[in-house]
């Protein structure tokens, strides 16, 4: 087998909480993504998803564990590796809004990234500009305005433009679409997957509405808590999903068909997450769980394969 | 089933530092008692506005120009004081906001926001409010209620508000409550648990529900019946299984067909709406949707067109149903032969 792209081992995050207390973000995760594909990361809010993706690109300095690019730790790079690495993982933000200085022109925007990393001058940078902004589906005229201008959807391709500048590999979309309206979601969703063929990027793809990510993911991770539960190949997680949290998780989505509604059977349930500082002892979905054992309590469940590339934590297998 | 909430011809344009934007076109609709009436649209399209219109809840510098006709039970809103207004909202009609965060007051402990609705409408005295603002905590699934009454709104997490909010709306027993938006910033799970709620009270209270929503999942899970907006105008309306099975408009069959499919075997590519919907400072003459349509003709962006009766419930605007328009192979013929034309 190849050398994953990325592989984290045991990865941690814990947030400092007073002088007491941790709140345990990302608790010791391992998983590895290969080259070219695209990964998708669900879980509620509080799950840590969003924390998991800003460590893996390093806007986080982890706890504890390991990353490892290209059969490489992280950890080992010297300044000057540090930062090529740096160039290679970039992100996406969820807010378009809130994501883009509003007193910088497109084009400033755009060229910040080629600027740091002095990969172009004069008038091949500005051409480059162009060219990234045709490569997001904008055009030259949209280089001398200001985000403000431009439309939630227009701004998210804003966004990619930026990462794209300093020709990364491996690119982090922490909940690209969660702010845009449906039909324009589906515009940036297909930019994303031209880009990726083009381009052969490789995407961490983070957000909340499953049924975007199963369209857009090759392999799925479905956390909770702060540990992954379950793992494996898009259509294996939705057609046979083993953790009673995935299934229920999947249950929950809204289907807009009136028929099909009606066919399946919704698992619900009950009360919040609990909270991340002070999570239940054994498997952190215990107390929500319908298949509970008393085992549950005790021992935290291990993380097997149950099938190939089908891993899953839980007693109940 | 009769109706107890009629809108005609509602027309609202706001003002802001651009101009005048035309937020909501002549909007008609019924809600009847005991029903769920969803609103679909994308943002901007003028769901809001027209609820918060029924609601009188638009700042009054803001309305630029304001007519049509709201019923209310048989009683026009439209033109009463605010005086006269206080009597119908908050009393007989209630709303749940989106946010959950920001529409409760954070430094004001949850009992108190949910009695200060029954002790100004019902005059009754505090004790026995407080009973009731008990009852409301536990009718909306609400664990230890006492407990939960005596403490702050950050003390809660987002799901728990939600319920909260639903019990203020829920205070003084409304026959109709407008949900703007209420589940979309929370967790798929949570918004199970509040659209069980929601469907619980339709059927218990026999409240009325118009739920403004863009997420037609939702609309699937929770609705009799739906209005489809776009630009501030209605396109389509009809009940569930008319928009959902068997949409006419082509804005509708857009939204449902760039939705990615749960149980598709492999990758299909999704189907964007190309475009963004138009600008209302200036709408346009035609149909507001003709720019985006897979199906536009010359006429589309020339004048809106009529209501088509599909069935008895199911009424759709697009010119595509007119008579005189050529049926899709007629349309394809003549493209081609415009083509061949254009090339020879």
């Amino acid at each position: 087998m190849t050398v994953p792209l990325l592989e984290l081992k045991a990865l941690k995050k814990y947030f400092a909480i007073g002088k007491r207390q941790r709140l345990k973000a990302v608790d010791g995760i391992s998983f590895s993504i290969r080259k070219g594909e695209t990964f998708g990361l669900v879980g509620e809010s509080g799950s840590g998803k969003s924390t998991l993706g800003r460590t893996v690109v390093g806007l986080y300095e982890p706890t504890g564990g390991s990353i490892f690019y290209e059969g490489r730790n992280i950890h080992t790079f010297d300044r000057k590796e540090k930062r090529e690495f740096n160039r290679y993982m970039q992100m996406i933000f969820q807010d378009p809004h809130a994501s883009l200085n509003p007193r910088m022109t497109v084009n400033d925007l755009v060229a910040e990234g080629i600027d740091a990393y002095k990969l172009a001058k004069g008038k091949e940078r500005q051409e480059r500009i162009y060219e990234l902004l045709e490569k997001v589906g904008l055009n030259k005229e949209h280089a001398k305005r200001y985000p403000h201008e431009f439309s939630g959807g227009q701004r998210q391709r804003i966004g990619i433009a930026r990462a794209l500048a300093v020709n990364p590999t491996f690119i982090v979309a922490d909940e690209p679409i969660s702010a845009l309206d449906v039909s324009i979601q589906a515009q940036v969703i297909n930019l994303m997957e031209d880009l990726q063929e083009k381009e052969g990027l490789t995407f961490l793809f983070i957000a909340h509405d499953l049924g975007m990510v199963k369209h857009i993911s090759d392999r799925i991770g479905v956390m909770y808590l702060g540990n992954m539960m379950e793992m494996g190949k898009s259509e294996e997680i939705f057609a046979n999903p083993l953790h009673p949290y995935t299934q229920a998780l999947l249950s929950a989505i809204p289907i807009p068909s009136v028929t099909k509604r009606k066919e399946r059977e919704r698992i619900l349930l009950n009360g919040d997450p609990p909270s991340p500082i002070s999570p239940p002892s054994g498997c952190p979905f215990r107390t929500r769980c319908r298949h509970a054992l008393p085992i549950c309590s005790e021992i935290k469940p291990e993380w097997r394969e149950m099938d190939t590339e089908h891993w899953v934590a839980c007693h109940l297998y | 089933m009769s109706a107890l909430l009629e809108v005609k011809d509602l027309t609202v344009s706001l003002k802001s530092h651009c101009g005048e934007v035309q937020a909501v076109r002549g909007v008609d609709f019924v809600v009847n008692e005991g029903e769920v009436l969803a609103i679909v649209g994308e943002s901007g399209c003028g769901k809001s506005v027209t609820a918060q219109t029924i609601m009188g809840l638009l700042p009054k510098k803001l309305i630029k120009r304001q007519s049509g006709s709201i019923r209310f039970q048989g009683q026009e809103l439209m033109g009463l004081s605010r005086s006269q207004l206080r009597k119908y909202k908050g009393a007989q009609m209630s709303m749940v906001f989106q946010d959950p965060m920001t529409s409760l007051n954070p430094t004001m402990k949850i009992g108190h926001q949910i009695i200060e609705g029954i002790v100004k409408h019902q005059k009754l005295s505090k004790k026995v409010a407080k009973q009731k603002a008990i009852e409301l905590l536990h009718l909306v699934g609400i664990p230890h209620p006492e407990e939960r009454y005596r403490q702050y709104p950050h003390e809660l997490s987002g799901g728990m508000r939600q319920r909260v909010l639903i019990a203020i709306a829920l205070s003084c027993h409304p026959k109709l409550i407008i949900a703007d938006e209420p589940t979309t910033a929370l967790d798929v799970t949570v918004q199970a648990q509040i659209l069980d709620i929601l469907k619980d009270l339709k059927t218990r209270l026999k409240t009325s529900i118009i739920l403004i929503t863009h997420d037609l999942g939702v609309v699937a899970e929770i609705a009799q019946r739906v209005i489809v907006m776009y630009a501030g105008k209605v396109v389509e309306k009809g009940t569930v299984e008319d928009i959902l099975e068997h949409p006419n408009h082509p804005y509708t069959k857009a939204l449902l067909s760039s939705l990615p499919r749960t149980d598709a075997k492999e990758k299909i590519r999704l189907k964007p709406i190309e475009g963004t919907p138009p600008d209302l400072y200036s709408p346009p003459k035609g149909c507001p949707f003709a720019p985006r349509c897979d199906n536009a003709m010359e006429i589309c962006l020339q004048g809106m067109p009529k209501e088509t009766r599909l069935s008895d419930s199911h009424i759709s605007h697009c010119w595509l149903n007119d008579e005189r328009c050529p049926s899709l192979k007629e349309r394809l013929m003549l493209l081609n032969a415009e083509e061949g034309r254009k090339q020879a």
